[in-house]
């Protein structure tokens, strides 16, 4: 290939990549250095003037004990749902891998259907549900002679009934990463086992669990990364009530933004950046699992 | 038949692509309201609910008036800071909105947010002396807007539903005033099996601290926010504070309060309330024309009561600041000469008039309310206020610098609305504590903004925040 051919196809590449880096660029990248910049200022974003504050933000953040409660309950959450979104996807998958299964299809399109619907109307509509004097469950409760449960309005009971439904929500995004790792175990492995005398339960001990081992770590790590993401959710929830119980750190971020009276968008910065910190080290776990996922399967080859 | 290459593909795209854009180009997204033979466009945005209709009506009719396409656009006012927000970073602000942005006077005019206006004669004649004052809705002596609502208003009075008051054997034109009589009310409401009251105590607590705010001046707290009148000092730990929310504590207790009002907002909850779901609910005298835009046949069943009070006896006497103004012409206005004629036409009879049949903020002039097309729940409701919400003092007003420290005052959470949610649902154990350390807060909060203006150059100190003359009961330096 000719010096002139490969520069005319690399244009073309560069062409056809421009809508993707001057988006990302606007809609990412720049968001991330302005967020770092306000920061450091103080501004209410009503106004042009800016001043410049140094670390002052980032002290006032440290020292706001709310900070630290919407840190711990993001961190809660997290530990909340992590292990059933990843265990109970992997046992729901293995049926669903069943070739002997009937309507499969249906099936999984069945617990997808959630992932796709708007994850703020599933807010809306499940404060319906869950409503203590008229949902259909209270309803139901007190008809059985039991009382009403404010499943949203009281303050140990609404972290993990958020938990619950985002764990419901997106049951279909990590049941089809378990799917794409089942599929990957060649079906012969559990023929010959089978041959020799194995049961279920020593198919899924000695060839699902080791074969599964680095998606595991994959799918652990991204499922983390994502449980950082629940703003729409649990805004339309309990925007981050009663008393602060489900206040995730992106509410606190928005409650400093644009909720206060004269917003803060230098305190809500600092904010964000923090948080930043802390969804790039889970980045930097998950590159590792990646890392460690693709050793693993060398290993197992 | 001829195969289509990924050249050819891409070129019927970019094709494609321009014809669309043409075409859309054609087309107006100006929404709202036009007229045949105007000439160029005057956006209008605000948050009042009940005048959605009103304004839309108002904004055809205006349009051959101004010679312009006047296009009204309503936003729910929890969102409308954010999309002016929004529309000021990206200069597309509208030529007349209203006042929800929260920010002082002088913050909106050094950030380009306002356009001074010029009112003409008749419509000045028609407004109170007191409407316009230096530093809220004016600034060196340039108009930037008028208050077009009573400042003699409440966010606390007692809706009730007639229904079910008289299913539970009540009166519901004799709405108890006091504590005792008005849970002895909803006890009976209960035993009826009528969910009793609510509250629109969840989202972000405002409408709880705006009410808890209210219901502590009836009870006594000689001050507004927290912030006492005649000593300057803030006291959310006084007495009458801690009475009122025990009082909401005891009425959550006892199971009186609606399941679930921990986390209503304020539209959550009057929606129950409208629906006929409860049979009690404390809003503002804004929940008549609010529950009617939400469900029309309420407004039958609707009866009211005046704010409570500790015991029988006490004067339900509130205090509020001037009004600021309703609305808004923007800096960036293309056109702030018929902004200005569209905000002067709010005083027009005609919209006064549509004004005072919607059922909202009262109007300036109270006296039009006895005589209009309103249900008798909003007259007596804005009966009394006009014997019993007064005119506060305001240190803006003593000395207009203060809208400097105003404008680098932060927010302090948790807030009086929080901490009611806190203790109704157990998160706070000792009430008076809290309270103690919201005063301690705000005090901290008000010295670092003084610190900060006054390093600015303001010429501003905590005695402006003193009103040693203050008397309970009466209008405080209102205009003779």
């Amino acid at each position: 290939m000719t010096s002139r051919s490969v520069r005319f196809r690399t244009t073309w590449i560069w062409i056809f990549l421009v809508p993707t880096v001057v988006l990302y660029g606007v809609y990412t990248i720049y968001p991330i250095i302005a967020s770092y910049w306000y920061s450091l200022v103080e501004w209410n974003g009503f106004d042009s003037g800016q001043k410049f504050v140094g670390l002052s933000n980032y002290r006032a953040v440290f020292a706001d004990p709310l900070f630290w409660n919407s840190f711990k309950v993001t961190l809660f959450f997290m530990l909340l749902v992590v292990p059933a979104r990843v265990l109970l996807t992997l046992l729901l998958a293995m049926v669903l891998n069943s070739p002997k299964l009937p309507l499969i299809g249906l099936l999984r399109s069945a617990f997808f259907i959630p992932v796709v619907t708007t994850t703020a109307i599933i807010g809306v509509v499940m404060r319906f549900i869950l409503d203590p004097a008229s949902g259909p469950i209270s309803t139901a409760l007190m008809k059985l002679g039991f009382g009403g449960v404010d499943f949203l309005g009281d303050q140990h009971l609404a972290l993990p009934t958020a938990a619950v439904l985002y764990v419901w929500k997106f049951f279909g995004v990590t049941m089809i990463y378990w799917l794409a790792a089942l599929q990957t175990i060649p079906y012969e492995l559990y023929e010959a086992a089978r041959i020799d005398g194995a049961g279920t339960g020593q198919l899924f001990r000695h060839i699902t669990l080791p074969m599964l081992k680095p998606f595991l770590i994959i799918i652990t790590v991204l499922t983390v990364e994502e449980t950082f993401h629940n703003f729409d959710l649990m805004y339309t929830l309990t925007g981050g009530g009663p008393y602060f119980h489900t206040e995730i750190i992106e509410i606190y971020i928005y409650r400093w933004a644009f909720a206060a009276s004269i917003p803060q968008l230098g305190h809500a910065s600092a904010a964000a950046v923090i948080f930043g910190l802390l969804v790039a080290v889970v980045g930097a776990l998950q590159l590792w699992g990646v890392y460690a996922g693709r050793r693993l399967r060398g290993d197992q080859r | 038949m001829t195969e289509m290459t990924r050249r050819s593909l891409l070129g019927a795209s970019v094709l494609a692509a321009i014809g669309a854009a043409t075409g859309c180009s054609g087309s107006s997204t100006q929404s709202g309201s036009t007229s045949g033979g105007a000439t160029g466009t005057l956006d209008w945005w605000d948050h009042f609910s009940s005048f959605k209709r009103l304004n839309d009506d108002w904004a055809k009719t205006q349009s051959p008036a101004l010679k312009t396409n006047v296009g009204h656009t309503y936003y729910d006012a929890s969102k409308a800071t954010q999309a002016f927000q929004l529309a000021h970073q990206a200069n597309k602000m509208p030529d007349v909105y209203s006042n929800v942005i929260g920010l002082p006077l002088p913050a909106l005019v050094s950030g380009k947010w306002v356009h001074e206006v010029t009112i003409p004669a008749d419509v000045k004649s028609k407004l109170p002396k007191d409407a316009f004052t230096e530093g809220i809705t004016q600034l060196d002596g340039k108009l930037y807007g008028f208050p077009m609502f009573s400042f003699r208003q409440s966010s606390t009075l007692v809706w009730v539903n007639k229904d079910h008051w008289s299913k539970a054997g009540l009166d519901p034109n004799n709405v108890p005033k006091d504590y005792a009589a008005f849970k002895d009310a909803l006890g009976k409401l209960k035993s009826a099996g009528i969910q009793p009251l609510t509250l629109a105590i969840g989202a972000d607590g405002g409408r709880i601290r705006d009410q808890v705010d209210d219901m502590a001046q009836a009870a006594g707290f000689p001050g507004y926010q927290g912030l006492q009148f005649t000593t300057g000092e803030y006291a959310y730990h006084h007495d009458a504070y801690v009475g009122v929310i025990e009082f909401l504590k005891q009425l959550n207790d006892d199971k009186l309060i609606m399941p679930g009002s921990n986390n209503f907002g304020v539209v959550d909850a009057r929606t129950r309330y409208a629906s006929g779901a409860v049979g009690t609910f404390i809003d503002g005298i804004w929940c008549a024309g609010g529950s009617k835009a939400l469900a029309p046949t309420i407004v039958d069943k609707l009866a009211s009561g005046q704010i409570l009070v500790p015991t029988s006896g006490t004067d339900p006497w509130c205090y509020r600041g001037r009004p600021a103004a309703t609305y808004f012409v923007s800096a960036d206005s293309k056109n702030p000469d018929a902004a200005g004629q569209l905000i002067a036409s709010f005083m027009s009879d005609d919209y006064q008039k549509g004004m005072v049949e919607a059922m909202d903020q009262p109007p300036l002039n109270l006296d039009q309310v006895a005589s209009a097309n309103v249900v008798d729940a909003y007259k007596k409701g804005v009966e009394y206020c006009k014997e019993n919400v007064f005119l506060m003092p305001q240190a803006i007003v003593k000395n207009p610098a203060i809208a400097r420290v105003d404008a680098l005052r932060k927010p302090v959470t948790p807030h009086v609305g929080n901490i009611v949610q806190g203790y109704l649902g157990g998160s706070i154990k000792d009430l008076k504590a809290e309270l103690k350390k919201l005063s301690d807060a705000t005090t901290a909060d008000r010295a670092q903004a003084l610190t900060k203006a006054k390093a600015a150059g303001a010429k501003v100190s905590e005695s402006d925040y003193v009103f040693a003359d203050w008397k309970p009961g009466q209008d405080y330096g209102a205009a003779k």
